[in-house]
């Protein structure tokens, strides 16, 4: 997929596990390891207010547009 | 819930009926074959004949497989249904089923159908009892519901690829 997830570097960078993220989203942390290993299909608006305004970032410090050869 | 009970009981009840139906209809084709001097009329999708001669006995046969391929295909149902009481209701071996159910289905039409309208055509002057014209004796309600049946396994197809892609929406 062209977009890369990029929040496992965001979570080193704040020192948060990703179960404490999980928890504190409201999503099971098999969600979110889905959403990390960038199987998911798509994310929702809430989900990704919820993830910028606990990590402190925005959007694009967690996600990245990459082309594909 | 209570729809799916009772749809499958629905269900159950035919399966079972043609069921004893098949098992009533070997025996009979069984003293057909055996029988060389067989002298009742019987009549399949509107031909009447005598089956006193191998073209008219094998004409029989088919009709029983074709028949016995139709309660496949209501028992193949009947397991697609138990998913849906299940509420597993986008999985691989509904589609399958239901693709398999159409298929099934036509081949029985065909099956019964096809020979029908080349006895008809072919054996008239020895056999027939009956002259009604019949255009290929294909049952095409029969034929509808194959293809209902295979048109229900793509659109069942694409609701999995869209349930699997809300299921990875986070």
């Amino acid at each position: 997929m062209a977009i890369i997830v990029n929040l496992d570097v965001m979570l080193a960078k704040r020192k948060m596990r990703s179960n404490e993220l999980a928890e504190r989203i409201g999503i099971t942390t098999a969600n979110l390891s889905i959403l990390k290993t960038g199987k998911a299909k798509a994310i929702r608006f809430s989900t990704l207010e919820l993830i910028c305004e606990i990590l402190e970032c925005q959007p694009g410090d967690i996600m990245e547009f990459v082309k594909e050869e | 819930m209570k729809k799916f009970n009772s749809l499958n009981a629905v269900i159950s009840f035919f399966y079972g009926f043609y069921l004893v139906m098949i098992v009533l209809s070997v025996l009979e084709v069984s003293k057909i074959i055996l029988n060389f001097d067989f002298k009742t009329t019987i009549k399949i999708n509107d031909v009447e004949f005598i089956p006193n001669d191998f073209m008219s006995k094998s004409l029989v046969i088919l009709v029983l497989i074709s028949n016995i391929i139709f309660v496949y295909s209501i028992y193949l149902f009947k397991k697609t249904t138990s998913f849906f009481k299940k509420k597993d209701v986008f999985n691989n071996e509904v589609i399958h089923n239901l693709k398999k159910i159409g298929q099934l289905i036509l081949i029985s039409s065909l099956i019964k159908g096809v020979p029908l309208f080349l006895f008809y055509t072919f054996h008239i002057s020895k056999q027939y009892v009956s002259h009604k014209h019949s255009f290929l004796n294909l049952d095409f309600p029969l034929v509808c519901l194959a293809v209902f049946f295979m048109v229900l396994a793509e659109v069942f197809s694409m609701g999995k690829q869209l349930k699997e892609e809300n299921d990875l929406m986070i």
